[in-house]
């Protein structure tokens, strides 16, 4: 039976390190003037924090590359929803009735 | 009781203890899959009605109460590391470590349920209550009140996951008492390890779209 | 090995009912889940037979509109998602897919048995809503109808489809992970029986749409429980988000319940051309592309609903795209056939006409993906004869076509060969009268779920309803023959109809842990030549 990977208390506490500062980084960039780029701005550091904890906290660092398209499949196929939906609702324009 | 020694004899379908623990692992990142798209919906939702009424979501937003949401963010995150850690300790046999560990996490998971707790207890005093007590004295009020309730139905959802969590966590730590999991079969504090590290990624993503709408 | 040393079969390890409703055997809960959806079935065509009588005349005379509403509906909510969903996946799959591999079981054994008691609790849930009065927003459950009007038993549907939906992610999370990680040696994916590879299909289908049905359920039921939510329009919410929610689960829905029907015609036609299936990898692949693509195009539910015409265009242009996996199989089983040493079989010619119909069914589809006629054919008899010739004469046939292919397996009983092919004759014209007529109907316009029409209509209704009459005797004729042959049918060997395939390796009825030793697989699929 193969050993199961230990990885290194330094590890996981670099990774918690990290996540406690981009904490405050993503609250921060809230409060500065971006204008509609803030959302994106802020969700990207969400993006980063979310990858930080699958990579180290869930693993998928040494994880098969099955286990990695298992965990991005949810989130690949989210952006269909989101895409295809929003496709709707950006697009929408009024048609003026002819009479 | 038996030990985790004796139950390295695996189940029939399988036909060793590495196939079952891909089988677990598998398994478990599928269902994760499941539970993304669950929430996804949420913030589909939440994605329209803002794109919608962005002046009204700005306006509710700033009704949100940032200091509470950020602790609750460092406590899952923190709680997320715990986790890890004690799973590294099953695998090590710090049989003692790894239980201190899963306490220490179960006992976040509650404090972020009782900080959020104070939090819903905070804007029922504001009257920000959708359809029970609501009151909204900015412009969009009804497009606010729709804010809110998403508010409340996604974190109520995600309170609902962590409690289940939590419940799972002692439950872990349970076995890891009683001996029944250590280095030679470890599945199930791994899955609760995933599952409960996808709950904080979940409020990693909830933070900044109920905190951090208009700063 | 002499007969006295042979395990016992699966069916001999345990004669009370608790050995049933605790087993963790794959196969005894395939026969559970049999059970259990044949009963829903027959729900299911009650609610239908009872529209057909209706629409036999012009006027609203059987029923009062509201009846009529709850008919329409409990019949949709009863064969989408306690029949056709779960059929061949819960029966055949779980019977076979641990055996087509060559494993024990599948991975999660407890797993598979929850999956049938919430099967069970969501069909409690809706046998309660009939009893409670019914529901009449239709099974597509738009709102706002749904979430604020409708005065009928709403949150007990939606409470059962909810679990209902459970039932289906649990399977196939299983099937997922089987698949992938209890393979024989040898069992490549490319050796994988096309069986194999659609029910693959079909779990990631299952996986990723049925959760977001599953939180839009919720939001119906938090909406009528606490007077607000997305989707009502007077307190800001959008009903087209409910409909964009809705089909992107929904469409996938109807790839559930064709995906495993082709696997299944893949298997027959194979075995009774007695050829290698032409294009294997052509076939995996239009079965993946097919999964895929499919969660793409569910916009076309809604080319009048008030989505922007650019979204229409984009939907259009992809359930075009959609239909060409589908065509590749088409003409795929059509060369499988050619220079083959075809006979026909109850099995076979079930296949064939789910291969016809399933061709018809499909092109009309793509009638309805051209937004502008869609215009003019949304909400009329057109569509309901486009489904139904895809899911009556496509899943439900290749359904009993599978059920007939594997019975000696599964049972160990021969059936009467000349009264099944009869039958599937017989269904295969009732059908067709049944269903015709309603692309003509709504081609001239006649409008779906209403409980009266314009007296114009009555004669192609009629015809209709005739042909129900047939199509509801054909099938009851399987339910009696199949039954009969359990206890007087001839006893079947291991492999009837020489067929390949790792399942007809081992006995029939296979013993409790299908293989007596773990079987090493050498060469590709369908060595029929």
């Amino acid at each position: 039976m193969q050993s199961r990977p230990i990885t290194p208390v330094r590890t996981y506490l670099a990774a918690w390190a990290a996540l406690l500062l981009l904490v405050p980084a993503m609250i921060g960039l809230a409060y500065l003037p971006l204008g509609g780029f803030t959302a994106l701005a802020v969700y990207a550091v969400g993006a980063m924090e979310a990858v930080l904890v699958m990579r180290y906290f869930m693993h998928l660092k040494r994880s098969s590359s099955l286990t990695v398209v298992f965990a991005a499949a949810g989130f690949f196929w989210l952006a269909f929803l989101f895409t295809l939906s929003l496709s709707d609702f950006m697009t929408r324009t009024r048609i003026a009735p002819p009479w | 009781m038996p030990t985790a020694e004796a139950r390295t004899g695996v189940a029939l379908q399988f036909d060793d203890a590495d196939q079952r623990h891909e089988a677990a692992k598998l398994g478990m990142w599928t269902f994760l899959a499941t539970e993304v798209l669950f929430f996804g919906v949420l913030f589909a939702a939440y994605t329209v009605s803002r794109i919608r009424y962005p002046e009204a979501f700005a306006l509710a937003g700033g009704h949100t109460d940032l200091l509470l949401g950020g602790c609750e963010t460092a406590v899952l995150i923190t709680s997320s590391a715990t986790m890890s850690l004690a799973l590294r300790g099953v695998r090590i046999g710090a049989s003692r470590a790894a239980l201190a560990l899963l306490g220490v996490t179960a006992l976040l998971g509650v404090a972020f349920v009782c900080i959020h707790g104070l939090e819903y207890y905070h804007e029922y005093g504001e009257h920000l209550v959708p359809q029970l007590d609501f009151s909204f004295d900015e412009p969009h009020a009804r497009e606010a009140e729709l804010f809110f309730w998403l508010y409340y139905v996604m974190t109520g959802f995600h309170v609902l996951h962590v409690l289940i969590g939590v419940a799972v966590i002692s439950a872990m730590g349970a076995l890891v008492w009683r001996r029944r999991v250590g280095p030679d079969y470890d599945a199930p504090v791994e899955l609760t390890g995933l599952y409960w590290s996808f709950v904080d990624v979940v409020w990693i993503f909830l933070f900044p779209t109920f905190y951090l709408v208009a700063r | 090995m002499a007969e006295a040393d042979r395990p016992p079969s699966y069916l001999a390890a345990g004669y009370t009912i608790r050995s049933w409703l605790t087993t963790h055997d794959h196969k005894r809960i395939g026969i559970l889940f049999a059970i259990a959806i044949t009963a829903f079935f027959f729900i299911g065509g009650a609610a239908a037979t009872m529209i057909r009588i209706e629409l036999a005349t012009p006027a609203g005379d059987f029923v009062t509109d509201d009846t009529y509403n709850k008919l329409f509906t409990i019949h949709g909510v009863v064969m989408v998602w306690f029949f056709l969903i779960p059929s061949i996946p819960t029966t055949l799959g779980n019977f076979l897919i641990p055996m087509m591999i060559g494993a024990r079981d599948l991975a999660f054994p407890r797993l598979n048995l929850a999956s049938w008691y919430l099967y069970v609790l969501g069909g409690a849930f809706t046998v309660a809503t009939l009893i409670a009065g019914g529901v009449d927003t239709g099974w597509t459950f738009y709102t706002p109808y749904s979430s604020i009007y409708s005065n009928s038993h709403v949150m007990l549907a939606v409470v059962g489809v909810f679990v209902v939906g459970f039932s289906s992610i649990f399977t196939g999370l299983n099937f997922i992970v089987t698949i992938h990680t209890m393979r024989a040696p040898g069992m490549t994916w490319f050796r994988l029986p096309l069986f194999v590879w659609a029910t693959y299909a079909t779990s990631l289908v299952m996986v990723l749409a049925t959760p977001v049905l599953a939180m839009t359920l919720s939001l119906i039921g938090i909406e009528r429980l606490l007077g607000i939510g997305v989707f009502d329009p007077a307190l800001g919410g959008d009903p087209l988000l409910f409909q964009h929610l809705f089909w992107f689960y929904s469409h996938p829905a109807v790839y559930i319940m064709i995906l495993p029907a082709m696997g299944v015609a893949s298997e027959i036609i194979t075995c009774f051309a007695r050829n290698r299936v032409f294009g294997y990898r052509f076939m995996a692949s239009a079965i993946l592309a097919i999964a895929v693509i499919g969660f793409l195009v569910w916009g076309h539910h809604m080319f009048v609903s008030g989505q922007s015409v650019y979204a229409g265009f984009v939907f259009s242009f992809l359930s075009f795209v959609v239909a060409v996996p589908s065509a590749i199989k088409v003409f795929n089983w059509t060369a499988t056939l050619y220079r083959g040493d075809i006979s026909f079989e109850a099995p076979m010619l079930y296949a064939l006409g789910f291969v016809g119909l399933f061709t018809i069914g499909g092109l009309t589809g793509l009638f309805l993906a051209a937004t502008a006629l869609d215009v003019h054919l949304r909400d009329t008899y057109f569509v309901i004869a486009h489904f139904h010739y895809i899911m009556v004469g496509g899943s439900v046939m290749a359904y009993l076509g599978g059920i007939h292919f594997w019975w000696p397996k599964i049972t160990g009983r021969l059936y009467h060969e000349g009264i099944a092919r009869f039958a599937a004759i017989l269904m295969f014209c009732g059908f067709n009268l049944t269903f015709f007529p309603q692309y003509l109907l709504g081609y001239e316009g006649m409008i779906r779920r209403y409980h009266e029409y314009p007296p114009q209509f009555q004669l192609l209704n009629v015809l209709s309803s005739a042909g129900a009459s047939i199509l509801a005797l054909s099938y009851l004729m399987p339910l009696a023959y199949l039954a009969w042959s359990l206890w007087r049918g001839a006893p079947a060997t291991a492999n009837p109809w020489q067929a390949q395939g790792l399942e007809w390796q081992t006995a029939s009825p296979p013993p409790t842990h299908n293989f007596e030793a773990a079987p090493l697989v050498t060469h590709a699929p369908y060595a029929y030549r």
